[in-house]
């Protein structure tokens, strides 16, 4: 019997786009589901003083989430050190990190995980939608977890990834976790010295402002605004215009003769 | 300086502009050379031949390519434009990478736009755009109209991001751009977002205004933007800057110092992406969507109708309601709202609670009794039929071709 | 003889009260609450002969069944029982009133009988059912031919006098059984809950729908298994004498939507007793098969337990079972503790609902649309917002509804109308939190703590004389369930405004001449709030026919968009608003008039063709006479 897998999930202190009021990243819920589906266990990874709405995290099945005071400064070297300090788990060094896309209430570029991974020395997937360990290990060979990646149009790719390593999830990973109250107000949120040494990385100086909407470039329309109408056609004559239409439009593959 | 036409990228984006209303709207297909933009010395272009380089080909009404599908434009004309001049740049100031995605190795319309955008970085500083791009593309012969001046072609690992960054980190250090492009897609972020990691510069994700001075990306959940110089690295978010539609640049090709042997290849092994099953994938990834209303009746027509077509089944509130079609597949602000290319809707008015689930559909065929329904309004082809008499005639139609 | 018949009577009670002793055990399993037992007691007679009364006789033959079954069975038994002392025992007018009395129990028999013949009725239960008349009118025959026998010799028994005896004591032993195992152990059950109910405030035509607050720091938030239920809880599933009304008026029962209030109830009797199939009524329609174990401590929900997960979500909480229980049984406290520890302990809520949970909590609303936008649709008629410490007469709560466009429309009269009366009036604006309505029947406390909180905050911090709203679900959160938590306001539905201005001479209607109009009570408007007057009166004024369906008022039937019903997503056998509508439709109304968006929603959903649905503001509207 294979051991549960030791996982950490990085939790950012989100604000929800409608509201702008305080609320966990989508994504990174589904870190914790695809965490869960692993059979993990879970430790979740906050770089920055204890917030409430890491709470709202423990209701989707995290009980215990390490924030790293003070790794709000350099986050990527705090993570990075706290995942290989062994600090983590009692049981032994970890062997899978998860995250989100990208945060949603900061600088949300989502190259966090990247930089993170870059600085494991460990292997990066981003857009997993699903996750499995592979099937026939060898006995003491490193573990490899076979991912399926998201790709647009419901497009997948499988890759397979040797452990230890960081995995991106997407929106479109089915694993949402229910979200359990009791398990939000009982969860245990640990400070830990984050242990940076040696000055944070000079930020680099972008001016902020309120978000402007902008018009998108819109895709230039067929001629005229209204659309073609077949008033009564025979039936035959409706289904051959449509499939003409479907085919011109390319969602349609061309007959299987031609 | 000598004799290299100058071009006003201000005129040309307020050529494209459409109406005059308070909220500026670009077509994006509509060639900018007005009748108050030409002056002498300035270049000439053909705007048919560009607009048809877009068009795919097929059916009544024109439409133009859009990325991302496959499929789609697959049988794009390769309609060469008539010989004009060609926009050499022969020495250089700086150079702007782009890095399209490629997919199916032509660019696609986000890709275009990146080359685009590259564009407005090289002409302000007056450099030249580099397409860097992986060897043995079979059809790049366009990336000269959409703007690269050279083309950087490398053996680029499709099946390992982490040898295809450490591939890209040193066809970029060979190059030593001012900027590098990538387009803010799946494949594009992600190849940004490791080439940034890698490398330790900063990275400004999903740029939605880029000008020579300035760039701004959202940030904080949206509800804030950051605005700075054009950084060094930057992913394009879709549909935001205008491709490129003056004259054909050179694109040639450059020779780039073969990349090292990555460190550590083999870490990732991805396979090619396999489309989805259009009978099982959610609704709001599925490209085309077929759904079923008030007018349909027999659900295991419908269901082989679907099947025919390659579509992911849909339905209206009042069909899940009654249980005919799972809740799964309803459309709307109470199901599930669409991102599909093409919705078919047979027998659906189009309630308002219905049609906001179609928000970013591009197309839609409606099959209804009613004349003035909603959906007829909203549609590119609409039948005014019962649709129960017109389904079994496609399922008739669909088996024909096939048998 | 005489005294061995009066020996069998105490006998008798010894037994009942050995049996009542069980099932008080099996009571005090569950959760303790704090009872006046004086004041319950004692409010006992009046409760029981006015208040259950009152229900008992909608159905008439029930109440003519019920009154000599039950007196007599009971004041034939305590006269024998008297008949203990020597002078009673020795008169013979003493053995009449006792012949009377089972006579009287005998007839009762025979219409207890005669309900379940020539076949039990979907709505009645089988099983003990069956033999019950039986071992009733055993005991009754067996002790009427007793006291006739002792009428005719008080002092000296005849041998012929075993038989009846032999009868009394078999029918004796069958009623035993009835009441330890059987339906008879409502009477004790029944007795106690009425004395202990949860809501004294509903006897003697009061209203008490709010409901509790849960205390969010203890150990087990809901229940999960029976005992996690107030003892009392407990006491009144088992007064439950499968009448079948609940199910009768419940909708999502109509429905096929997986719930039979009746059927609920007995479930949960069963998981307090170990579990079992015991049950012969009309089950939950629809419902998957569940293994039927139980325990006191055993979880209640799950394929694996009593009920089905669907049986919970399917319910509207609209209060019809328990408008028409006449034990006074509360079905939707039970449904709402289930899902409190359902939501709470367990997570385990349908999708749609994890995701309308998940957006109040993240978003301040269900729907996850920004708060500012709630107000869109009153853009137009720039009503002003009251701003932290600002001061106006009226605050208008526009509630989840006005998000909708065509709820927008009846806001939109509703303002109109305000302003033709004159009225000062403001609205929140982005201020406006959801009130938590949808979060608090899901049994998501917690949520509707946040929200409410929040909202509370913010209707203190500024001044008003009272609150309008034409959203009955906020109504009665804002009127009666605040109050717990510390919001304490004038609450008014926007018809009850209406209906004084156009009393008041404020707005002056001509009635237009309109096809017939019926009018659909929403639940938290009648049933919840007792609001049916006001209405029906601005109808009157301002359409030319008013017809009324089969279920109006106080026993209206729900439009199915109650208590997470919609979002929950049951599967039924047919739709809760197209049954509405029907009725509708059967009485000829070509208007359907509503006071809820929930109800315009729902009713609006329901395929045409279809009665009209009209908002009451929109139709006064269009009936103002301006001068």
């Amino acid at each position: 019997m294979a051991t549960a897998m030791r996982a950490v999930v990085l939790l950012s202190a989100g604000i929800d786009p409608v509201s702008g009021r305080p609320a966990p990243v989508g994504t990174e819920i589904r870190a914790i589901g695809l965490a869960r589906a692993l059979g993990a266990r879970m430790v979740g990874l906050h770089a920055g003083p204890p917030a409430p709405v890491l709470r709202e995290y423990a209701g989707y099945g995290l009980a215990d989430i390490v924030c790293l005071d003070g790794g709000e400064a350099d986050p990527v070297a705090a993570l990075a050190g706290a995942i290989l300090s062994g600090a983590l788990f009692a049981e032994g060094p970890v062997e899978l990190v998860l995250a989100g896309r990208r945060a949603s209430g900061g600088a949300d570029s989502g190259l966090l995980p990247y930089a993170v991974a870059e600085r494991l020395g460990w292997p990066m997937v981003a857009d997993v939608a699903q996750a499995q360990r592979a099937g026939a290990q060898q006995a003491g060979a490193s573990p490899d977890l076979d991912l399926e990646q998201a790709r647009p149009r419901g497009a997948r790719r499988a890759a397979r990834v040797a452990l230890p390593c960081v995995v991106g999830v997407h929106d479109v990973a089915a694993c949402v976790p229910d979200f359990v109250f009791a398990q939000a107000r009982a969860a245990c949120l640990r400070a830990l010295p984050c242990g940076l040494d040696g000055p944070p990385p000079v930020a680099e100086a972008a001016e902020e402002r309120a978000y402007r909407r902008r018009p998108r470039l819109i895709a230039a329309a067929a001629q005229g605004t209204g659309g073609r109408v077949l008033v009564d056609p025979a039936p035959q004559d409706a289904a051959r215009a449509i499939i003409d239409h479907l085919r011109a439009l390319g969602v349609l593959p061309p007959p299987a003769g031609s | 300086m000598t004799g290299r036409p100058r071009r006003d990228p201000r005129a040309e984006r307020a050529a494209r502009q459409v109406g005059a209303g308070a909220r500026p709207r670009f077509d994006l297909a509509q060639p900018p050379g007005g009748a108050g933009i030409g002056s002498s010395g300035r270049l000439r272009r053909d705007p048919r031949a560009e607009h048809a380089r877009l068009l795919v080909p097929g059916g009544d009404r024109p439409r133009l390519a859009r990325g991302g599908g496959a499929g789609i434009g697959a049988a794009r004309a390769a309609a060469p434009a008539p010989a004009v001049r060609v926009v050499r740049v022969d020495d250089p100031a700086c150079l702007v990478v782009a890095v399209p995605d490629l997919p199916d190795g032509r660019l696609d319309r986000l890709d275009r736009q990146v080359l685009g955008a590259a564009r407005v970085l090289a002409d302000a500083a007056s450099g030249a755009v580099v397409l860097l791009g992986g060897a043995g593309m079979p059809d790049l012969g366009d990336a000269g109209p959409a703007g690269a001046d050279r083309l950087a072609l490398v053996d680029l690992a499709a099946d390992d991001p982490d040898a295809r960054a450490a591939i890209v980190c040193a066809a970029l250090a060979a190059l030593s751009p001012r900027h590098v492009l990538f387009p803010d897609s799946d494949d594009g972020a992600d190849l940004a977002r490791r080439v940034a990691a890698r490398t330790g510069r900063g990275l400004m994700t999903g740029v939605e205004v880029l000008t020579a001075r300035q760039a701004i990306r959202p940030c904080r959940a949206g509800r804030c933007e950051q605005v700075s110089a054009p950084p060094a690295l930057l992913t394009l978010a879709a549909d935001r800057v205008a491709p490129y539609a003056g004259a054909v640049r050179e694109a040639r090709p450059l020779a780039v110092d073969p990349p090292p042997a990555p460190p550590m290849a083999g870490r990732i092994r991805a396979s090619a992406p396999r489309a989805a099953d259009p009978a099982t994938m959610t609704l709001a990834e599925a490209p085309f969507v077929v759904a079923a209303g008030n007018g349909v009746t027999d659900f295991a027509l419908f269901r082989s109708v679907v099947a025919g077509l390659h579509a992911t089944p849909g339905a209206s509130r009042v069909v899940c309601d009654a249980g005919s079609m799972p809740r799964a597949a309803q459309v709307g602000a109470s199901g599930t709202v669409l991102d599909a290319v093409c919705y078919l809707a047979f027998g659906i008015a189009g309630a308002p609670q219905h049609l906001q689930g179609l928000g970013r559909v591009e197309h839609v065929v409606a099959v209804n009794t009613d004349l003035h329904a909603a959906m007829v309004a909203r549609a590119g082809l609409s039948v005014i039929a019962d649709a129960q008499r017109v389904m079994p005639a496609i399922r008739d139609a669909l088996a024909a071709e096939g048998g | 003889m005489a005294l061995i018949v009066a020996c069998l009577a105490w006998g008798l009670v010894a037994c009942v009260l050995l049996a009542a002793l069980g099932l008080a055990r099996r009571w005090r399993r569950g959760r303790p609450v704090r009872v006046d037992w004086v004041a319950g007691l004692a409010a006992v007679p009046r409760r029981y002969l006015v208040d259950v009364h009152h229900v008992v006789e909608r159905r008439p033959e029930a109440a003519r069944m019920h009154v000599p079954a039950a007196g007599g069975l009971l004041g034939g038994s305590v006269a024998l029982m008297l008949a203990a002392l020597p002078a009673l025992r020795g008169s013979r007018a003493w053995w009449a009133v006792v012949a009377v009395l089972f006579a009287a129990a005998l007839w009762g028999a025979v219409l207890v009988r005669r309900r379940r013949r020539p076949a039990v009725p979907s709505f009645l239960s089988g099983g003990m059912f069956l033999w019950l008349p039986g071992a009733l009118g055993a005991y009754a025959g067996g002790a009427l031919l007793l006291a006739l026998g002792l009428l005719a010799a008080p002092d000296g028994g005849s041998p012929l006098l075993l038989a009846p005896l032999v009868l009394t004591v078999g029918g004796a032993v069958g009623l035993l059984v009835q009441f330890a195992r059987g339906p008879m152990r409502h009477a004790f059950a029944g007795t106690v809950w009425l004395a202990a109910h949860a809501r004294p405030g509903r006897f003697g035509g009061g209203r008490d729908t709010a409901l509790r607050p849960l205390d969010l720091d203890a150990a087990r938030l809901g229940a999960l298994a029976p005992s996690d239920f107030a003892w009392t809880a407990l006491a009144s599933f088992d007064a439950c004498i499968q009448c079948g009304r609940c199910e009768q008026a419940c909708p999502a029962f109509a429905a096929g939507q997986r719930l039979n209030p009746k059927a609920l109830v007995q479930d949960l009797v069963a998981a307090t007793r170990g579990g079992g199939a015991s049950y012969s009524g009309s089950p939950a329609p629809n419902a998957p098969p569940v293994a039927c174990r139980g325990g006191m401590d055993a979880p209640i929900i799950g394929a694996g337990a009593m009920i089905h997960p669907d049986t919970l979500w399917a319910c509207t909480t609209c209060r019809a079972c328990v408008e028409e229980c006449p034990m006074m049984i509360e079905h939707v406290d039970a449904i709402v503790d289930l899902r409190r520890g359902q939501t709470l302990m367990l997570g385990q809520v349908r999708p749609g609902a994890a995701q309308a949970l998940r957006r109040m909590r993240d978003s301040a609303e269900p729907g996850g649309r920004p708060l500012a936008a709630r107000a869109d649709a009153l853009a137009a008629l720039d009503v002003p917002v009251l701003p932290e410490g600002g001061e106006t007469d009226i605050l208008l709560w526009l509630g989840e509804g006005a998000f909708d466009l065509r709820h927008g429309r009846t806001l939109q009269a509703l303002v109109r109308l305000m302003r033709l009366a004159g009225l000062r009036f403001a609205i929140l604006g982005a201020a406006e939190p959801d009130c938590g309505d949808l979060a608090r029947r899901l049994g998501d406390e917690a949520t509707f703590r946040l929200l409410a909180d929040e909202a509370i905050a913010t209707l203190n911090a500024r001044r008003f004389q009272r609150i309008v709203t034409a959203d009955p679900h906020a109504l009665h959160v804002l009127r009666n369930e605040y109050p717990a938590l510390g919001g304490h306001w004038t609450v008014q539905h926007h018809t009850a405004l209406l209906d004084e201005l156009v009393t008041g001479g404020a707005l002056r209607l001509a009635p237009r001449d309109l096809p017939p109009v019926a009018y659909h009570d929403p639940c938290y408007l009648g049933r919840y709030n007792g609001e049916v007057a006001a209405p029906r009166r601005l109808l009157d004024a301002a359409c030319g026919t008013r017809v009324e369906m089969a279920r109006h008022g106080l026993r209206s039937m729900c439009c199915g968009g109650g208590g997470g019903n919609p979002i929950s997503d049951v599967d039924g056998a047919a739709r809760i608003p197209d049954l509405r509508m029907a009725q509708a439709g059967a009485v000829g109304a070509a208007i359907v008039a509503v006071g809820c968006p929930g109800c315009t929603a729902m009713l609006e959903g329901v395929p045409a063709p279809r009665p009209e649905v009209r908002d009451i503001a929109e139709l006064v509207l269009d009936a103002v006479v301006t001068a």
